[in-house]
């Protein structure tokens, strides 16, 4: 199951997992974005090297615009594969717990 | 007691297999599939998150990269008192070695990073052992964990 919206201040939130199957449904909420803003993976249990394509090219359209994407509450098994994948470089990660 | 004890977990195994369809949908097969396997097995939350992004990485490949092909994929998984093996049989393919990609350039700043290839990095990130093999039509990757003590 993975869930994906937009409050009306602009932060996206994700949930469940985000898998190869949900390329689509996160494409469609976040090709729309084009101004700075906060995702929140506080109810994301998992992603997968589809889920970080999307991210990464999310944050590279923005950044050509002087905008950019920060994530918060990544639990400790994604920021383990962020740090893999040395996504803390491209992302700032705010409000994370450690570990 | 020790000893007897020793004994009784070497020969603790968990085994599973499954069929599945060459479609991305079939990843939510594989999700409960994997979620049974580690509560039998007693797998770690962070072990059970690295075998289903290694098993995912590894599928989608197959999927991606043999688009013609329509038969199912096979997949075993076999824990022992100390790892996990999982080994992703692809009948019908063409030689395909995903341990081959080259890996990304991780380390370079976003303006001149480019998208793709980390499925199979981070996969040999996250595995012990990851390898593959090709006899006679079928493709064989094998996944090895190690578990968390």
């Amino acid at each position: 199951m993975f869930a994906i919206s937009q409050d009306e201040d602009g932060t996206v939130k994700l949930a469940g997992r985000f898998d190869a199957a949900q390329v689509n449904a996160a494409q469609e909420v976040l090709s729309k974005i084009t101004s700075s803003c906060v995702i929140d993976f506080k109810d994301l249990d998992y992603i997968s090297s589809a889920g970080l394509g999307i991210l990464f090219a999310t944050q590279k359209r923005l950044k050509e615009a002087n905008q950019k994407l920060t994530l918060k509450n990544l639990n400790s098994h994604i920021r383990d594969i962020f740090r893999i994948a040395r996504f803390d470089l491209i992302f700032d990660l705010a409000d994370s717990p450690k570990g | 007691m020790h000893a007897e004890r020793a004994m009784a977990e070497s020969t603790e195994r968990t085994r599973m297999e499954r069929e599945i369809t060459r479609d991305l949908n079939s990843l939510e097969h594989i999700t409960v599939m994997l979620d049974e396997f580690s509560r039998e097995h007693r797998i770690s939350d962070a072990d059970r998150f690295s075998l289903a992004l290694a098993i995912e990485e590894i599928i989608t490949n197959i999927i991606r990269h043999q688009p013609k092909n329509n038969s199912a994929i096979h997949v075993r998984m076999n824990g022992s008192v100390d790892r996990v093996v999982i080994t992703i049989e692809d009948p019908e393919s063409v030689f395909f070695d995903p341990t081959a990609a080259k890996d990304p350039k991780v380390d370079l700043p976003i303006e001149e990073r480019k998208p793709g290839g980390l499925g199979i990095f981070l996969t040999k990130r996250v595995m012990d052992e990851v390898r593959y093999e090709f006899h006679e039509g079928t493709g064989t990757t094998t996944l090895v964990k190690r578990l968390e003590s």
